[in-house]
């Protein structure tokens, strides 16, 4: 007689369930009346599906106070209120007005360089300059807003993880050398460094680096070996495990390079875009594929060994390849040298965004200045399905991968620089956009996701929507079956009074978006002295 | 009411100084086990208080077939000695179970056989097989289709034709 799954208690059900991604839930609620009931009546997977439609990437375990039932309440007010966005009073944070603008934005903080810190920080070395790191307040997130200081060393950059925890710092000079060039890991809500920060350097004393980005398990780093050479590697290295995923050396330097790289989705498909030229015209882009890469063999200890002991030795770091890793080179990408390496996807992997500039698109001569170009992503994989491996990699030529894509195109003047895409998360997108001659700068957010889509095109329908669609500028082929997943929802605001007074020139604007819907903008001239954070909050 | 039967600790050898204990698998099959081995097991565990107890020591019946028990006790035996954390009772339960290479190919099974063991020890109370074993299925079926799960876990779609097809079973929020 054949074992059936349904005879299994509810709690070993639930102890699969719990295995799964957001994705196979929903599939797998769908298939018989019983497991459809489990999923919905459990909150911790009812959390991780909705967590996962957010974008969001959950900080490590016991970092957050919140149990399960409490998180999920302020993730579904988070949802909620994405939908009715407004500025709020916008002041300039109190304490940050004499410093120098913001060196960055990342993840809900701002890092400001100080020249020197004069207060009553007394365990702090007077001599030294010291870089501040404002973190702000996120009830959402349990994060309290505080200033944490430390020294600066050389060209530092710094990133904080989605879950707002991990603090990675990793050099950006090799001068002079032979500094020592770690990336340090230090987790806020602990206030220690990860134990991998000591023992783990994938790349201790190749160079130049900068951090990329940081995605669940994963940091995004491209390292310039030698400054001579100038040629950038990427590394995908996993923190808790401290295995390098990948590194792809690119064989032509292009400054820029290192913007042109993303994570896709919860840190599964990262594009880069490479400088490397093909048929004198185009550039390549690499789309790959991570393995997830489980920690694998993880010591067990023998018993008695450790009272305390409930954390798990973590494997030493090893330099080795964890698996298999599809690559996929697909030539002819649109390239050109305003061309600012733009990729995004929804959070099911459907698309893969490119913007380009007009001096490519034949068609965009006719008035657009700049186009985007969606590509579903199942265009990749369906060619790889039909087409032979060679070694890891499959190279598509534009012609074939082109095919499904999407082009919108923005009648706009010119998006600013490099500063038009202020900010993602997940599906959600945040540009920065002009439309006219003068002062109406607005934001844009866009929301990939096809079930708020949904719900705005019936909103629409009864007459409440203020939503806003871009079908109407949609051109090109489009596929049936992502018609419903492609209009973007767009909600557009204007911007505060005071930064659109301000003269093009002096514009300077980075920001982010964190978990309550905080937008940091910065403006005034580089070499000022003008720094503001506008908030933009539920 | 379990037979009583009574395991004369000086006749069988033992290793070291673990007793040893009879388990009878649902197909009467009698099988000798030392103790220690079988101590992962929190129900096992139980029953050996209760000897304590009462001085008395029987045979434990138990609700499966002696190749499913054969397989627990391969576990069980391979794990002797070692702490883990999903079984210790006083830890923080350590959410979703840690991957172990060993545990994967000795899950290594067909569905069946893997819904028995899951069974078995959820039954025998021992949480790191059950954790193991709920990947190992949950590995089966990760990334399918609803139709390929139904046929992988041998479920019938027993959802009317309207409600299959209304959006709220198919939206979650």
């Amino acid at each position: 007689m054949a074992a059936r799954i349904l005879n299994l208690k509810d709690d070993d059900l639930l102890e699969i369930l719990e295995n799964l991604d957001y994705k196979s839930l929903l599939a797998c609620q769908m298939s018989c009346r019983r497991l459809k009931t489990l999923v919905a009546e459990s909150i911790s997977l009812q959390y991780t599906i909705e967590l996962a439609a957010c974008g969001m990437v959950d900080g490590p375990r016991g970092s957050s106070t919140l149990d399960v039932t409490e998180r999920l309440r302020r993730l579904r007010l988070y949802d909620a209120a994405w939908r009715h966005l407004e500025w709020t009073g916008h002041t300039a944070l109190p304490h940050l007005v004499d410093h120098l603008p913001p060196l960055m934005a990342s993840r809900g903080a701002l890092l400001f360089q100080t020249g020197d810190v004069d207060d009553d920080e007394s365990d702090v070395d007077d001599d030294e300059p010291k870089d501040l790191l404002q973190q702000i307040s996120s009830e959402l997130r349990g994060v309290k807003e505080r200033s944490i200081f430390f020294p600066v060393r050389t060209g530092y950059n710094v990133l904080l993880d989605p879950s707002q925890d991990l603090l990675t710092s990793a050099p950006v000079s090799s001068h002079p050398p032979p500094l020592p060039h770690r990336c340090q890991l230090l987790s806020l809500f602990t206030g220690e460094a990860h134990p991998l920060s000591s023992a783990l350097d994938p790349c201790a004393d190749i160079g130049e680096r900068t951090l990329i980005e940081i995605c669940g398990d994963h940091i995004l780093e491209a390292i310039q070996p030698n400054p001579d050479l100038a040629n950038w590697d990427y590394y995908v290295w996993n923190w808790k495990t401290g295995h390098i995923v990948l590194t792809t050396p690119s064989t032509t330097y292009n400054s820029s390079m290192r913007q042109h790289a993303r994570f896709l989705d919860n840190n599964r498909i990262l594009v880069l875009e490479t400088g490397e030229w093909h048929e004198g015209k185009v550039g390549c882009i690499h789309v790959l594929s991570i393995p997830s890469t489980p920690p694998g063999n993880i010591p067990q200890r023998p018993i008695h060994a450790e009272p305390s002991g409930h954390a798990f030795m973590l494997p030493k770091f090893v330099q080795e390849d964890p698996g298999p890793l599809t690559v996929f080179l697909a030539y002819g990408c649109p390239h050109s040298e305003s061309n600012s390496g733009y990729f995004h996807s929804d959070p099911d992997e459907r698309l893969l965004s490119i913007r380009v500039d007009n001096s490519w698109y034949p068609r965009a001569s006719e008035g657009p200045d700049h186009v985007f170009i969606d590509i579903p992503l199942q265009t990749f994989r369906s060619y790889i399905a039909t087409h032979p491996l060679s070694g890891d990699s499959l190279t598509v030529p534009w012609d074939e991968w082109r095919h499904g894509a999407r082009v919108t195109r923005h009648d706009s003047r010119p998006w600013m620089g490099h500063s038009d895409l202020v900010s993602t998360s997940g599906m959600r997108r945040i540009n920065l956009r002009r439309s006219g001659e003068g002062s109406t700068a607005v934001l844009e957010l866009l929301d990939y996701h096809p079930r708020r889509v949904a719900r705005a095109i019936a909103r629409q329908r009864d007459g409440s929507g203020e939503v806003l669609f871009h079908s109407d500028k949609i051109e090109g082929e489009v596929y049936d079956d992502l018609q419903t997943a492609l209009p973007c929802l767009v909600k557009q605001i204007p911007l505060p009074d005071k930064l659109v007074q301000q003269s093009d020139d002096e514009w300077v604007i980075s920001g982010c978006l964190c978990e309550d819907g905080i937008i940091f903008m910065t403006m005034g001239p580089i070499s000022g002295s003008i720094a503001m954070a506008w908030e933009y909050s539920f | 009411m379990p037979t009583i039967v009574s395991v004369d600790d000086s006749t069988v050898p033992g290793e070291g100084s673990s007793r040893l204990l009879l388990l009878v698998s649902s197909d009467n099959k009698h099988i000798v086990v030392e103790e220690d081995i079988m101590s992962r097991s929190r129900f096992i565990s139980k029953q050996v208080e209760g000897f304590e107890a009462t001085s008395q020591r029987h045979a434990i019946l138990l609700p499966f077939s002696s190749f499913v028990l054969n397989k627990v006790i391969e576990y069980c035996s391979h794990y002797r000695g070692y702490y883990l954390l999903e079984d210790d009772p006083d830890a923080a339960p350590p959410g979703r179970s840690p991957v172990r290479e060993w545990d994967q190919e000795f899950l290594d099974v067909d569905r069946n056989m893997l819904l028995r063991i899951i069974k078995a020890a959820h039954y025998l109370e021992i949480k790191s097989l059950v954790g193991s074993c709920a990947r190992a299925i949950a590995d089966m079926i990760r990334g399918k289709t609803t139709e390929e799960m139904r046929e992988i876990l041998g479920v019938e779609n027993d959802f009317t034709p309207e409600e299959e097809h209304s959006p709220s079973s198919k939206c979650t929020g």
